[in-house]
């Protein structure tokens, strides 16, 4: 009930934005702001011809960024919550690099890696897994030691008890500090395929603006965006199946 | 039984030490319950959570049948004061926790389950979390966690504290048959003076800060008929009320 609820005000902020846009295309009347209808249209005409490699590009490139942050950030995360001298070493390390602007190691990670998949999953991997790390961090340290007790008067190993405790206990931070990361792993995906490519959104957008392809590049725009909502959804979806004792 | 030597606990704080337990001694047979009263910040709960091997680092010496306190070795259900339940796992979830830790997963007896929950009166809550259930219900689960466990070490802290007195009875009297059926050893903490005589056939009385045994009592009336009604029920805890006062009078004199 709760959800359909929620699925129909979805709806209704969709129509306000598209309302907003044809608004916008009408007063500028310009073709740098094409009707959304225009938009659909084209879209529709050229999304299995022309757009969805690039989406299928883009999207494997985020999608193994964030598995392989997810891969090699959570367990980092974990020990450094849970062992202190694990933490004591790498703290120092993850505190001097977060600040880090990622996007200015793009020339050194192209340098190194190359223009092709890796420097771009890599970039990805890059601004997620500090998030993920520090997150999974926190999430554990902030524990209150109580909910180990029921575990130890079991007599329970560390298996045990990062299966039942740290990890569910994690759980939260750690989606919602992907969800934040998320925004911004997006628009380093769209900069770094505006190198070297010849596929991804980046490249389609990139390419149909030089071309003066306005409806071809709002059709861009609008399925990158897509992409970006399918994954927050995807978050959200996961949080409520795994986190569904804290909301209520 | 359980084997209490010179135990005395120090809670170390930044700037000063705190002497919560002095110099326990004390032995508890197998298959009884042994009440442990106190006022109020006396250490109860520190003791409990040495048996529970929460607490490890403490001097003297505790044996469970001749053996130090292993948690990995020995069987044992803990009913911690504030339930200890985990906020991500559902009732069910909860209530099997110790057998999927002990026995492994394939063990758990859903029938025990439901079993155990609708005697303990929070049948059909299976799928709640902890967060949507009262204070009471709460209580209960920690109860039916460590029973359904069938421990050989049962540790009570303030197990029916949230339960109203209709309630309270109703599940004292519960623990007791199931405590009849099979004879668990068992620690109940408490500082209800009535409570520790319905149901601890041993009577411990710790005596405040810091906590040290001021005396023991073998409950001369425990296991009998109807011991609610009867006149030694009463005597018996005016008695004890009275130990307790005189402790606590010479405690402000100090
Ligand atoms: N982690 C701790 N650090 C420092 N002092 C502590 C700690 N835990 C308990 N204490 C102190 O030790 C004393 C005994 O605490 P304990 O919890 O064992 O009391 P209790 O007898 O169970 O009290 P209550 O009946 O109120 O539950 C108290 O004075 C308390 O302030
Ligand atoms: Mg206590």
């Amino acid at each position: 009930m709760i959800d359909k609820n929620k699925l129909t005000y979805y709806g209704y902020g969709m129509i306000a934005l598209l309302l907003i846009w044809q608004g916008l295309s009408m007063i500028i009347a310009l073709p740098i702001v094409p009707a959304p209808f225009d938009v659909m249209i084209n879209l529709v005409k050229i999304f299995a011809s022309k757009i969805m490699i690039h989406g299928g590009y883009s999207l494997w490139r985020i999608g193994a960024g964030v598995l392989l942050s997810i891969l090699i950030g959570v367990p980092i995360g974990l020990v450094m919550g849970y062992f202190e001298t694990w933490d004591r070493f790498l703290s120092p390390i993850t505190y001097l690099t977060y600040p880090i602007p990622k996007i200015a190691l793009l020339p050194i990670v192209m340098l190194s890696f190359g223009l092709g998949e890796l420097s771009k999953i890599l970039m990805i991997v890059l601004i997620i897994i500090f998030q993920v790390i520090i997150a999974i961090r926190d999430g554990v340290k902030a524990i209150p030691k109580e909910a180990y007790y029921p575990l130890y008067s079991l007599g329970a190993n560390n298996k045990d008890i990062f299966r039942e405790i740290i990890i569910p206990a994690s759980m939260p931070k750690f989606l919602t500090s992907l969800r934040i990361a998320m925004a911004t792993a997006i628009s380093v995906l769209f900069f770094t395929e505006t190198f070297g490519t010849q596929y991804g959104m980046g490249y389609f957008i990139m390419d149909a603006w030089m071309r003066v392809n306005y409806l071809e590049m709002y059709s861009g725009i609008v399925v990158l965006s897509m992409i970006g909502l399918l994954l927050f959804v995807s978050i959200d979806f996961i949080e409520r199946h795994m986190c569904s004792w804290q909301s209520k | 039984m359980i084997d209490i030597k010179n135990v005395t606990v120090t809670y170390k704080s930044q700037d000063s030490d705190y002497v919560a337990l002095e110099n326990i001694n004390l032995e508890i047979p197998d298959g009884e319950i042994c009440g442990i009263i106190g006022p109020s910040g006396c250490g109860k709960s520190t003791l409990l959570k040495i048996f529970a091997g929460i607490i490890t680092d403490y001097d003297g010496s505790v044996k469970i049948r001749g053996e130090a306190v292993m948690p990995n070795r020995q069987r044992i259900g803990f009913i911690p004061q504030n339930y200890g339940l985990l906020p991500w796992k559902n009732v069910y979830q909860n209530v099997t926790l110790g057998i999927k830790i002990k026995d492994g997963k394939d063990k758990i007896s859903d029938g025990d389950v439901e079993h155990t929950l609708r005697r303990l009166g929070i049948g059909g809550l299976e799928k709640r979390y902890p967060n949507e259930l009262s204070g009471g219900q709460q209580q209960r689960v920690s109860l039916a966690r460590a029973f359904i466990l069938k421990p050989d070490l049962l540790l009570m802290d303030e197990p029916f504290s949230a339960l109203d007195a209709i309630t309270r009875e109703e599940i004292q009297d519960t623990f007791l048959e199931a405590w009849k059926e099979e004879p668990v050893s068992t620690i109940l903490v408490t500082h209800h003076v009535e409570e520790v005589i319905y149901l601890a056939s041993k009577i411990v009385i710790l005596s405040n800060a810091p906590g040290k045994v001021q005396k023991v009592i073998n409950n001369p009336i425990f296991g009998m008929e109807n011991i609610r009604n009867r006149k030694e029920y009463i005597s018996l805890s005016l008695e004890l009320r009275r130990m307790m006062k005189e402790d606590w009078i010479n405690d402000r004199q100090k």
